[in-house]
Formats: C-alpha cells, sequence, structure tokens
C-alpha cells in the first residue's frame, strides 16, 4: 500500500492524470442531468484550448492573443469540410488540424521578430481578420453560421446523447494532456522553456529558437483546432458571433489563474473558469466585470497562478527543511 | 474624381481620429513602455461624458472641455490605484510584458460591462448641430469632417509646442529616455508619467467625442477603433508622437479607399494586415532610422 502510495508521489503527473480520469468517468454518475453534462464538454473543449495557449505562452512565452481566431478556424474548417464537402467526421478532423497547423505557422513568423506586447498586437490582428472575413465570406454563410454539421462519431458510431459526446470529448482532452506532459518532460519540450527564460542564451546552446516558436505556434494552433472541430460537431451549429474577442480573456484568464508554465494550471484554470463561465451565463456583464476584477486581483496578489503557488510554497518548505537538517547535523558534527 | 475626393475627405478624417487614439497609445508608451490594452474604454468613457452633457443642453465646445477633463481625472486615478503597483512589481509573471497584457484585458473588461450596466446596450446617437454642408463645387463636405481635421491639428501643433519649448515636454522626453537617470537629474517621474496617462486619456476623450458624431455612442464603440489605433501607431512606430498622427491617417486614408475598392465589409481587414506587415518588416515603425526587435 504504501509502495503504490510512494510510486504515485514519484510520478506526479501520471497519478494526477488517472485522479483526472477517475474523476472525469464519476462525474456524469453525480450530475447525470444533461445541463451539467454540457458543461463537462465545454470543460474538455476549453481543457484543450487552455493547453494550446500553456504550449505557447506558459512554456514558450510568447504571449498569444489570438487563440480565438484559432478555434474560430478550426471550427470553420471542420464544419465546412464535414457539410460542405460531405467528408465523414475523422477526415474532417485531420483537415481541421492541418488547415489551422498552416494558420499557425504563418503566425508564428511575425513572433520571430517582435514579441512580448507587440505580438499580442499582431495576433489580435490575426484572430479579428480572421473573424471578420470569416463573418462576410459566403462559402462560411456569412453572419448566419454554419448549420446541420455531423454529429462526431466514431467507427460509423454516431454520438447522439450528451452524454457519448462528453466522453468523446474527454478522451481528446486526456490525450491532449498526456501530449503536453510528455512533451514538457522531453528533450524537445524543454527547448520551449529555454526559449522563455532567455532566447538569446538559448540559441547559444545550440538550440534553433527559429524552428521551436514555429512548432509552438504550430501546436498551439492544432489544439485549438481539434477544439473548434469538436466544437463544431458536438454543437452542430456555428456562427460567427461565438468567436469574440471576449473569449480570448476567458482563454487567457485560464492560464494565469491556474499558473503559467504548468499544464495542470491550464487545465484547472479551464475547468473553473468554464463552470464560473457557464453557471453566471444569464449575468454576462456581471460576469465579465468579476473576470476582470479577477484578472486584476491575480495581477496584483497572485502573480504565479494557483497552482504555481502551491509549488513555491511547497519548495520554501522544502528548503527551510533542508536548511534545518543541515543547521542540526552541523551542531552534532561540532 | 469627385467620389474620391469624397473617400479622400472621409478617409483623412477618419484618419484623425485614429491618430488622435494612436497618439494617445504611443505617448503611453513613451512614458510608460507598455501597451495599454484599455485606452479604447478611456475613449469610449469620453464619448459618454460628452453624450451625458449633450442630452443636457451644454455647449459642444464646453462639453469637449469638461468630456476631456472628467476623462483625464477618471484615467489619472486608475493609473494612480492601480497600474502604479502593477508597474512597480517585478518577478512573479515569467512572461516578458504579459502581466501590464493581462491588467489592461482585465481593466478592458470591468471598464466595457460596467458602461453595458449603467447605459444599456442600446446605441445613442450624438450629433450635435455644426449648421448645413459645406458645397465645394460639385462636392458637399459635412462640417463635421473639417472640424475633425482642424482640431487634429491643432491638437498636433498644441503637442509639438509643448514637446519644443516647455519643460514638462523636455521631462517626458527624458522620462521616455531613461526614468532612472532623469529622477536623478531632478525630474519627478511619477508626476510626469501621470502628466502622460492624463494628457493621453484628454487626447482620446476628444477622438471619442469626434468619433461619436460619426458613428454611435456604445458601450463597445472602441472595439474596431482601439485595434485601427494601434495600427497606427504601430506604422508610425511606437513612442514617436509625429508617427503616430501620420500611421492614423495613412491608416484611415489606405482603408477608405482600399475598402472601396476590394469591398466595404472588408475594409478592417486592410489596417490588421498593414500593421502585422509593418511588425514583421519593419518593427520599430515606418519612420524609424534603424530597425531593431521590439520587447
Amino acid at each position: 500500500m504504501e509502495k503504490t502510495f510512494k510510486y504515485f508521489k514519484a510520478h506526479k503527473d501520471f497519478s494526477l492524470t488517472v485522479l483526472m480520469v477517475v474523476i472525469i468517468s464519476i462525474m456524469p454518475l453525480i450530475l447525470s442531468n444533461d445541463y451539467f453534462i454540457h458543461i463537462g464538454c465545454m470543460i474538455g473543449i476549453n481543457i484543450l484550448l487552455a493547453l494550446g495557449m500553456h504550449l505557447v505562452t506558459g512554456l514558450a512565452g510568447q504571449i498569444n492573443m489570438g487563440q480565438y481566431g484559432f478555434y474560430c478556424i478550426g471550427a470553420y474548417s471542420g464544419a465546412v469540410l464535414t457539410t460542405g464537402l460531405g467528408l465523414p467526421f475523422w477526415p474532417g478532423l485531420l483537415g481541421a488540424i492541418v488547415i489551422t497547423a498552416c494558420f499557425g505557422l504563418l503566425i508564428g513568423i511575425p513572433s520571430l521578430k517582435v514579441e512580448g506586447p507587440y505580438l499580442a498586437l499582431c495576433t489580435i490582428g490575426f484572430a479579428e481578420s480572421a473573424r471578420l472575413i470569416i463573418n462576410s465570406a459566403g462559402w462560411a454563410g456569412k453572419a448566419n453560421g454554419i448549420m446541420r454539421i455531423p454529429k462526431l462519431s466514431i467507427f460509423g458510431m454516431e454520438m447522439r446523447s450528451k452524454l457519448q459526446c462528453y466522453i468523446f470529448i474527454m478522451c481528446f482532452a486526456v490525450i491532449g494532456v498526456i501530449l503536453v506532459n510528455n512533451l514538457m518532460r522531453s528533450n524537445y519540450g524543454r527547448r520551449y522553456t529555454a526559449i522563455k527564460d532567455d532566447p538569446l542564451a538559448a540559441s547559444v546552446i545550440g538550440i534553433n529558437v527559429r524552428n521551436v516558436k514555429l512548432m509552438a505556434f504550430v501546436l498551439c494552433a492544432a489544439f485549438a483546432g481539434v477544439a473548434g472541430c469538436l466544437y463544431a460537431n458536438y454543437s452542430g451549429y456555428i456562427q460567427p458571433t461565438t468567436f469574440i474577442q471576449a473569449l480570448q480573456t476567458n482563454f487567457l484568464l485560464m492560464i494565469v489563474l491556474g499558473g503559467l508554465g504548468s499544464s495542470w494550471g491550464a487545465v484547472l484554470g479551464a475547468v473553473m473558469i468554464t463552470v464560473i463561465y457557464e453557471y453566471t451565463r444569464s449575468y454576462v456583464q456581471y460576469q465579465k466585470i468579476a473576470f476582470g476584477i479577477i484578472m486584476i486581483l491575480i495581477v496584483l496578489f497572485l502573480q504565479r497562478g494557483i497552482v504555481g503557488t502551491v509549488a513555491h510554497y511547497r519548495q520554501l518548505r522544502m528548503i527551510r527543511e533542508q536548511h534545518k537538517m543541515e543547521s542540526q547535523s552541523g551542531q552534532e558534527g561540532r | 474624381m469627385a467620389h474620391v475626393f469624397d473617400l479622400l475627405i472621409v478617409g483623412i478624417a477618419v484618419g484623425a481620429l485614429y491618430g488622435l487614439l494612436a497618439l494617445s497609445v504611443s505617448l503611453i508608451y513613451a512614458s510608460l513602455d507598455i501597451i495599454h490594452f484599455a485606452q479604447g474604454e478611456i475613449f469610449t468613457l469620453g464619448a459618454f461624458l460628452g453624450w451625458i452633457l449633450y442630452i443636457n443642453h451644454v455647449p459642444f465646445v464646453l462639453a469637449v472641455i469638461l468630456g476631456m477633463a472628467g476623462t483625464c481625472i477618471f484615467a489619472v486615478l486608475i493609473q494612480k490605484t492601480i497600474y502604479n503597483p502593477i508597474l512597480k512589481m517585478s518577478g512573479g509573471f515569467s512572461v516578458r510584458g504579459l502581466t501590464f497584457v493581462v491588467a489592461g484585458f482585465g481593466m478592458s473588461a470591468i471598464l466595457q460591462n460596467a458602461y453595458w450596466l449603467i447605459f444599456n446596450a442600446a446605441s445613442k446617437s450624438y450629433n450635435a448641430d455644426f449648421g448645413e454642408s459645406i458645397q465645394l463645387g460639385t462636392i458637399s463636405i459635412q462640417p463635421i469632417y473639417l472640424i475633425i481635421l482642424v482640431l487634429a491639428l491643432l491638437v498636433m501643433l498644441a503637442l509639438h509646442l509643448m514637446f519644443k519649448k516647455t519643460k514638462i515636454g523636455l521631462a517626458m522626453k527624458a522620462v521616455s529616455y531613461n526614468k532612472d537617470i532623469s529622477s536623478l537629474m531632478g525630474v519627478e517621474v511619477n508626476t510626469v508619467v501621470s502628466f502622460a496617462f492624463g494628457l493621453a486619456a484628454a487626447l482620446s476623450a476628444l477622438a471619442g467625442i469626434l468619433s461619436a458624431q460619426i458613428i454611435f455612442v456604445r458601450y463597445n464603440m472602441c472595439m474596431i477603433m482601439l485595434l485601427k489605433a494601434f495600427s497606427a501607431a504601430v506604422v508610425g512606430g511606437l513612442g514617436n508622437v509625429y508617427g503616430a498622427m501620420i500611421g492614423g491617417l495613412l491608416i484611415g486614408v489606405v482603408e477608405t479607399l482600399g475598402g472601396s475598392i476590394i469591398g466595404t465589409q472588408y475594409k478592417d481587414i486592410v489596417s490588421f494586415v498593414i500593421m502585422i506587415v509593418v511588425l514583421m518588416v519593419k518593427p520599430g515603425g515606418l519612420f524609424s532610422t534603424k530597425t531593431k526587435q521590439k520587447a
């Protein structure tokens, strides 16, 4: 028993993933209402979006304010591929990923030249143009959006009930979490952190800053593409007014609230913000004011985010204990 | 030909409005080294104050002055209470510049929805009477466009004189160059920064009241406007006061003419594309002497 406990403590990501799977499978048993399951689906989609933001902003340190643009492109490409061209869901998903990844590459190019707030401007400009183009494009149904998008399906099996959709979407979310965690621990993933801390030093030790920055944007866009395609096929109807700039505030809040640079922070932030967002839908103005106040309070008092603060205090405690042990052994030695 | 001339007048006037807002963005960037994402809400506040004074039958000139003053006071209050502690902080956020982006977005969300709560979502028309349209041969010009142009020119002249002749202008230049050294030289950095913020807010309010004559007063009237102003400021080079106005005029004209060629629904995209291209090719703006990476 103690051995398994120790194993779980040593493999934190693994145990947290198991915990996540357990929670995901228990939740629909407790809250079986369709409305709660819908919130669950949205949580899954937002986890994917937050993971994308986490990759590019939290890990690689490039401020991305255009996540809603990628989300929009993903949703529309998925919808157009499945309704317009009549493809089944899976090829549509693949197509959506490829298209959004291409746009990610395109938006990655300015990131080679500019950084910080300038990049934020660049990405907002991109996302807003994408939304405006889609808003007035004939193939995207203009302001009416696209209706009768095929349902999520696998091996010819359609996801008819909300519960099936929930499980389907959550599978993607869990796979996304596992992918990002493994990436963070890999040789390749550490380059992202190196670039965030100091691009110059990273290039000196032989990291190709250019490639890594571009790849961060591509991955981020791919995650958003998956999320968008899932959203389109899950809700069956999309319109341009869904993908507004206010969404970006939510995405930013997700990674900042959870803690920058931690994938579990992104997941936690996504869950919290989605639940608050869906519950307070009827008081939109108050909700947005509250989100704004939370953002400013985080900047003022909780800069590390929730997960970051917990990790910080644990580190402090560890250092303190080590000092205590050292001073004790020092006294004994004397 | 008359059509093109008409578009040109509209483009220059709208460009002057972008330029005014871009000026305020640029001033804040010059003195604080940040991009203030909530400047659009300051602009909306100016428009709302002007509209309130207008429905209470205050004359236009007085409404402009009072609106500018009120917005200025509000912005300085925000800056003193919320932004100053944030700017003095260090560490925590490991992404450079993200701290203030988050704060700006938060403030923008708060203010925008506060306007919605206070003034409803309905659009309000605010058309102060400027008399008949002026006839120039076959072309008729709305007087408001001329007023915008004249006011923008006056503002530029005043700023030029301020930077060249007065002590506070010199102090602002010093602070934007280096805060530590200028504080050692006896410049009161905090006062200068607050002054720059207030001045920027006053200019935004002026732009807000003037653009309220063309578009409706609405809680989210700044959304596209602010992005255009950012494009203008980037094209002129952030921190460059003259560049901001020229960039605004450029964006206004190119967008209006381009919109008439490729379709008005795509006219907003033109300015964003210009911004992205300028950032990629010449990050320091069109009028910078040397290209450098902007941080």
